[in-house]
C-alpha cells in the first residue's frame, strides 16, 4: 500500500499537490473484500487473523522483533470483544466462525491501527443481516473518531443511511454525485440504471 | 467431544507421529537394552541426525512461506567445499571464524539471489532452486576440477563436526542452536507471523501490506545460509571437503521429516517442533532398525510407508476442517 503511493503521481500535478496525495495514500488503508482470498487467512486462529497488523506495536524492539504475547492477547481479545466477534475463543480458528463474524473479525484487525482514511471494498458483501447492522455501526464509529471512510456496495439502501456523499457508478464510470439528503434510494438507482441523467440531478 | 471415525482419525494424526516416535524408542530399548537405550547411542542417533536437522530446519523456513527450496543440497556442498579449500590455502595460520562467516554470507548472497529471481522476475520458486542447485553443482565441480579436498585442513575446523564439548557431541550443539533460532523466530517473532501469513494466503498478506517479495529474499536467504553451514558440519564431520554429493543425501530425507512434522501437533502447517519430531523419528527408524541387524533396505521401505500414513492423516484433518 505505502510504496504504490509513487504509482498515483502524475506528471501534470504540481509537486506540492503530488506530496499530498503520496500522504493521504499513505495515511490510508485499504480493506479488502470479505473473502476467502482477500483476507481472511484459513487455517490460522482469530488472534493471528486480527493482530497481524498491530503486530509493529507488539514487538520489544525493531531489531530482533520479538512479540509480546501477553500484550497481544489483551489486545485481540479487546478487539474481538469490541466488535462483537462471536466465537468460542481467540485461539478458535477464523474458518470456525460464520462469515459476519468473519468480516467483523477481519474489520477490527484494520481497527487495531489507527488510519487516517479507510477504503473498504464491499464490507457488506456476503454477510447476515444481523452483522451488516454491526458493521454498519462500526463505519459510523470510524468516522465519528475523525477518519475518512469510503467504501463500495452494491447495496443502494446502505448509503443513504450512513453517507455524506455517494458517487454513482454505470458500466464503470462515475454517472452522478450526490450529497446529504439528495442521497435517497430512489435517485441513486435512477443514476445507476439510467433514468436519471447527471443535469437532471444536479 | 463426540467420538467418530474422523475425530479419532485427527486426534491420530496430531499425537499419532509423537507417540510412534515413543513406541519406536520404548520399542528398540526393550529389544536391545544393551545396544540402543546407552547414552552413547542416544547420542550417536541425535549426532546422525543433528545435519539432517539443520536442513530440515531451513526447509521448514521456506515452507513456511510456501516455497520450495530444492538448492540446499547444492548449497550444502557448496558450504562444505569452500570453507575447506580457503582453510587450505590460507595455508599455517587459517582465520577459521573469518572463513566460516565470509562463506556464509557468500551463501547467504546466494540465497537472496535466489529469492530475488523468484520475487522479481516470478520464475516459481520450485523451479528456481532446481535450477540454481544445477548451477552451484557445475560451479563447484568446475572450481574443484572434481578433485575431493582430503588433506591439511586443520583441527580448528575439524573439531566442528568430531569432537564433543561437555559430553555433547559440537554438531548437536550447533544443531541445537540453528534449531532454537529458527524456532524463536518463527514462532516469537513478528518475521516469522508474517511469514506464516504469506505461506496462508499471500495476496491477503499482500493486501494487508507485507511485503511479500522481500520476505521471499530473507527465507531463501536464510536457508541458504543455514544449509552452508549444514554442509559445513558434514565436511567437519567427514574431514574431507568433497565437491559433489554431500547435502544431495540429505534433501529428499529433509522433505520427508518436513511433510511427517507438518501432520503432527498442528495438522496441516509446516512448524520447527513438528520437523524436530520428523527428523528423530527418522533417526531413530534408521538406528535402531541396524542395530536390530535389519537389512538396510527395509529402512527406505518403512520410512516411505509412515510419511504416507502421516500424510493421509494430516489430510483428514484439513479436510474436516472445511
Amino acid at each position: 500500500m505505502r510504496r504504490s503511493a509513487e504509482r498515483y503521481k502524475s506528471r501534470a500535478q504540481p509537486r506540492a499537490s503530488r506530496r499530498r496525495a503520496a500522504q493521504l495514500l499513505r495515511d490510508s488503508r485499504l480493506v479488502p473484500k470479505n473473502s476467502a482470498q482477500e483476507a481472511a487467512f484459513p487455517g490460522f486462529s482469530v488472534r493471528e487473523n486480527v493482530s497481524l497488523l498491530s503486530l509493529a506495536r507488539l514487538i520489544t524492539d525493531p531489531v530482533l522483533r520479538f512479540l509480546r504475547r501477553c500484550a497481544e492477547r489483551s489486545l485481540v481479545s479487546e478487539l474481538v470483544q469490541r466488535r462483537n466477534v462471536k466465537t468460542v475463543g481467540i485461539e478458535a480458528k477464523i474458518d470456525s466462525l460464520s462469515g459476519g463474524n468473519q468480516q467483523k473479525a477481519i474489520l477490527a484487525r484494520w481497527l487495531g491501527i489507527n488510519a487516517k482514511i479507510y477504503l473498504l471494498n464491499s464490507p457488506t458483501a456476503a454477510v447476515d443481516i444481523g452483522a451488516k447492522a454491526e458493521i454498519y455501526r462500526l463505519l459510523q464509529e470510524i468516522a465519528d473518531s475523525g477518519a475518512a471512510v469510503l467504501f463500495t456496495s452494491t447495496e443502494v439502501e446502505e448509503f443513504p443511511r450512513l453517507c455524506h456523499r455517494v458517487l454513482v457508478f454505470r458500466t464503470g464510470k462515475v454517472v452522478g454525485e450526490l450529497t446529504g439528503s439528495d442521497a435517497t434510494e430512489a435517485r441513486i438507482l435512477g443514476l445507476a440504471v439510467g433514468m436519471e441523467t447527471e443535469k437532471q440531478a444536479a | 467431544m463426540q467420538t467418530s471415525p474422523t475425530d479419532f482419525l485427527g486426534w491420530f494424526s496430531r499425537y499419532g507421529t509423537i507417540i510412534f516416535l515413543l513406541l519406536l524408542v520404548v520399542g528398540f530399548s526393550f529389544a536391545r537394552p544393551d545396544v540402543f537405550a546407552t547414552k552413547l547411542n542416544l547420542l550417536n542417533v541425535l549426532n546422525q541426525a543433528s545435519i539432517l536437522l539443520i536442513i530440515s530446519s531451513v526447509l521448514t523456513v521456506c515452507l513456511v512461506m510456501g516455497l520450495f527450496d530444492l538448492s540446499i543440497a547444492a548449497m550444502a556442498t557448496l558450504g562444505g567445499y569452500l570453507v575447506c579449500k580457503h582453510m587450505v590455502d590460507q595455508g599455517d595460520n587459517p582465520h577459521l571464524w573469518l572463513t566460516l562467516i565470509g562463506v556464509l554470507l557468500f551463501s547467504g548472497a546466494v540465497g537472496v539471489l535466489n529469492g530475488a529471481i523468484v520475487s522479481y522476475l516470478g520464475v516459481s520458486a520450485f523451479i528456481e532452486t532446481l535450477a540454481m542447485g544445477s548451477i552451484i553443482t557445475g560451479a563447484i565441480l568446475g572450481y574443484s576440477h572434481s578433485r575431493t579436498i582430503l588433506g591439511g585442513i586443520p583441527d580448528s575446523f575439524l573439531v566442528l563436526g568430531q569432537q564433543s564439548t561437555l559430553g555433547i557431541p559440537n554438531p548437536v550443539i550447533i544443531m541445537a542452536l540453528v534449531v532454537f533460532v529458527l524456532w524463536l523466530m518463527l514462532e516469537h517473532t513478528q518475521t516469522g507471523r508474517n511469514l506464516y501469513a504469506i505461506g496462508g494466503n499471500q495476496e491477503a498478506a499482500r493486501l494487508s501490506g507485507i511485503p511479500v517479495k522481500r520476505y521471499a529474499l530473507l527465507a531463501l536467504g536464510i536457508s541458504a545460509a543455514c544449509a552452508a553451514l549444514g554442509g559445513m558440519v558434514a565436511a567437519a564431520n567427514l574431514g574431507a571437503g568433497r565437491p559433489q554429493g554431500v547435502g544431495e543425501t540429505y534433501l529428499l530425507n529433509a522433505f520427508a521429516a518436513v511433510f511427517i512434522g507438518a501432520s503432527s501437533l498442528r495438522p496441516g502447517q509446516f512448524h520447527i517442533l513438528g520437523t524436530l519430531i520428523g527428523v528423530l523419528m527418522s533417526g531413530a527408524i534408521s538406528n535402531g532398525l541396524s542395530i536390530m541387524g535389519v537389512e538396510t533396505y527395509w529402512q527406505y521401505i518403512v520410512q516411505g510407508v509412515l510419511l504416507i500414513v502421516a500424510m493421509f492423516g494430516a489430510g483428514m484433518v484439513v479436510m474436516r476442517r472445511r
